[in-house]
């Protein structure tokens, strides 16, 4: 009995075998579309469509993105389990560990001429080779409920003195001013400040040491105290989460919120027409008012494993250029969103002279770290000072030696 | 006839014994290795050797280790006092009853076997500002709403799930300890004309001495490594690092920051700390309960 249960299991393995091998290759692939990310099916959907039209397999990994997830992608090339092909950051501090280990597109053409994958210049790495190819481009600005804002009477936040009227209303009748957890994720607001508080050129500096720090960047951390002063954010600011302040942002408890494109794919359908995005109002004479956070900050890469692997080579390829196409574009790169919030996001767009990258990305993680997380909710409440801040951040040379 | 020859024992042992060494002691050898290099990113392979630098920078060089070491070490000493301590009432009242014993050890034992992250977001609901449980009940009786997780009250706020998770578990070994004191020791005893706390004092403690030592040592380390409750309940130390202890220091540094050298050195730290307090608790009750 024993000896007919092995026969029929070492059947069973070679039957097995012979099926996968007929089965062509699998392929391993992460992303960021997953969980509440509204391309998430239709990214799905993609590698559905793939596997049937190629025969081949794919697993898929991917999972909302967070610190928490760069980290697990990281820790994958760390330890040689990366994945085939994966869709993430490109162009900044996030992407410069994994440079050696993923393919210049360059080379992908050189080898597939008949493929002419994008070779697009937003995202050069500091090598001057561009990696990932782009498929979602993002914008950032403030979300404003307008029906708060008409309930009690009150013009859009367009520029500084009316946001501080709104701020000091919206006290009044017990609605948040400005949605936000600066315990969590004071990320958008840290950058919208200092937009606010100087030019553009001077968001854009990559400073080297503290007596390079624009002044802007002083009175943006600044901006943020006074703001927390004014009574702009929860009581509970530096302890609640992004999840909660976003959902009182939905919920119609909270009038403002920093946020970017992704937030905007997430907000009610029954809110499309009375949720609008625009430019953080500047504070500064000489800043620009018409400046938002945008660009594109990530790409589908083919990893040189799978690049170096003979059986695997074709199908990676094949699945980076299916992923990449336009017509995937337009399945997992479009906005969600539609009515006055479509319309309002096109304005901001069409109508502004800047559009700027967060210069958070460029810095090295611990000095963002030490800037985001170890700085913003002191220097909000008093108990640090902006100089204070830019002095522990600066000694972490946030942008390189 | 079986264990005159122990060499086939070793077929049985050789396995667990190699997936420690590979998941545990190599991995915590390579950790020890790593805390003396420079190590940029997750990605990163070990640049520079930087010898004691990241122990120096915890040290003497970064106020939020500091702090985070001294919440493990307050944390540590409300575990002995409130974990062991509520868990030894508990039994020793439980244990003097005739009925409903078995009802209050599944009550007690019942925090438990809920995921850590469940009662944790369990406890930041109770917490909210807005709508949270607390503060629905404080203006129901007419007060102000509080900030629970203030900068003064974070601590006491997110210690509080931590201590009460546990009591059951401690509750559960120390009963069973006490169940083992015999009838006859109690009776002769009570000959000797001891009742009550006497019995306790006298008798009861001093026999589970031993239980105790072991429920001491356990909440030690507990506390040593706690991370997922604090971490769901103030996210990344809130408010302003406040309430990290060195579990969660370590995981903002080695995971956000991305400082993996220091992140080991922290780890190095957490596990030395805990062998030579628990290994010190023991010796000194120990011999406290040799002399009794």
């Amino acid at each position: 009995m024993k000896k007919w249960f092995a026969l029929l299991l070492a059947v069973l393995m070679v039957l097995t075998s012979a099926l996968a091998l007929a089965d062509g290759v699998t392929l391993k692939t992460v992303s960021s579309f997953a969980g509440t990310d509204a391309a998430a099916d239709a990214y799905v959907q993609l590698l559905k469509d793939y596997e049937a039209a190629t025969g081949n397999k794919v697993e898929d990994a991917s999972a909302t993105s967070d610190e928490a997830w760069k980290a697990s992608v990281l820790n994958d090339f760390a330890v040689g389990n990366e994945p085939d092909v994966l869709f993430f950051f490109a162009a900044n501090a996030d992407s410069a560990p994994i440079l050696d280990k993923v393919v210049p597109i360059s080379e992908i053409n050189e080898a597939y001429p008949d493929l002419n994958l994008t070779e697009n210049a937003v995202l050069t790495e500091a090598d001057g080779k561009v990696y990932a190819i782009p498929s979602r481009p993002f914008w950032e600005g403030l979300f404003v409920n307008t029906d708060l804002f008409e309930q009690y009477g009150l013009e859009l936040p367009t520029d500084w003195a009316k946001l501080e009227t709104a701020i000091a209303k919206f006290n009044e009748v017990g609605i948040v001013p400005i949605a936000v957890s600066l315990s969590d994720i004071p990320h958008y607001i840290s950058e919208f400040a200092i937009i606010a508080s100087g030019t553009p050129q001077e968001h854009m500096a990559r400073p080297k040491t503290l007596e390079e720090v624009p002044q802007s960047w002083y009175d943006g951390m600044d901006l943020i105290h006074k703001l927390y002063e004014m009574g702009a954010f929860a009581k509970d600011v530096n302890a609640t989460t992004e999840a909660v302040t976003s959902q009182m942002f939905k919920d119609k408890k909270a009038a403002m919120q920093i946020d970017g494109s992704w937030f905007a794919n997430g907000i009610p359908a029954a809110n499309m027409d009375t949720t609008i995005v625009m430019p953080f109002p500047t504070y500064a004479e000489d800043a620009d008012k018409t400046a938002f956070i945008g660009g594109v900050s990530m790409g589908f890469y083919l990893t040189r494993k799978a690049w170096d692997d003979p059986e695997k080579r074709d199908a990676a390829v094949a699945l980076l250029a299916h992923l990449t196409s336009a017509d995937a574009a337009t399945k997992i790169g479009g906005y969600q969103f539609t009515g006055k919030l479509l319309a309002s996001s096109y304005d901001m767009i069409n109508n502004a002279n800047y559009m700027l990258s967060p210069f958070q990305d460029s810095m090295t993680k611990e000095a963002r770290e030490t800037w985001l997380l170890g700085c913003i909710s002191s220097v909000a409440d008093g108990s640090m000072t902006a100089k204070a801040c830019w002095e522990k951040v600066m000694a972490l040379k946030p942008f390189g030696e | 006839m079986l264990y005159r020859d122990r060499r086939p024992l070793i077929v049985f042992v050789l396995p667990s014994l190699l997936l420690m060494l590979v998941l545990l002691y190599y991995p915590f050898l390579e950790n020890i290795v790593n805390s003396f290099f420079e190590i940029r990113t997750l990605v990163s392979p070990r640049e520079e050797f930087i010898g004691l630098g990241n122990y120096r920078k915890f040290f003497a060089g970064d106020a939020m280790a500091i702090l985070s070491l001294q919440n493990t070490l307050v944390l540590m000493a409300l575990t002995v006092v409130f974990q062991v301590g509520i868990a030894l009432v508990l039994a020793l009242l439980v244990s003097a009853i005739r009925r409903g014993a078995q009802f209050f050890r599944v009550v007690y034992f019942f925090p438990i076997v809920i995921s850590a992250t469940a009662i944790g977001l369990m406890f930041s609901l109770f917490y909210a500002y807005d709508g949270g449980m607390l503060n629905q009940i404080v203006t129901a009786l007419g007060g102000e709403k509080v900030l629970w997780l203030s900068d003064d009250k974070a601590f006491v706020m997110v210690a509080i799930p931590v201590l009460w998770q546990y009591v059951g578990f401690y509750f559960v070994i120390i009963l069973t300890g006490l169940s083992g004191v015999s009838e006859d020791v109690y009776e002769s005893a009570e000959i000797d004309g001891a009742t009550g706390l006497k019995k306790t004092w006298y008798i009861t403690l001093p026999l589970i001495s031993d239980v105790l030592v072991t429920c001491m040592t356990l909440a030690i380390t507990g506390a040593i490594k706690v991370f997922d409750l604090p971490s769901v309940i103030a996210r990344n130390g809130a408010p302003k690092g406040l309430t990290h202890f060195l579990g969660t220091y370590m995981y903002q540094k080695t995971f956000i920051a991305q400082d993996v050298d220091y992140g080991s050195a922290i780890s190095i730290i957490i596990v030395v700390l805990g062998v030579v307090l628990s290994r010190t608790v023991g010796r000194l009750l120990g011999r406290d309960g040799e002399r009794g």
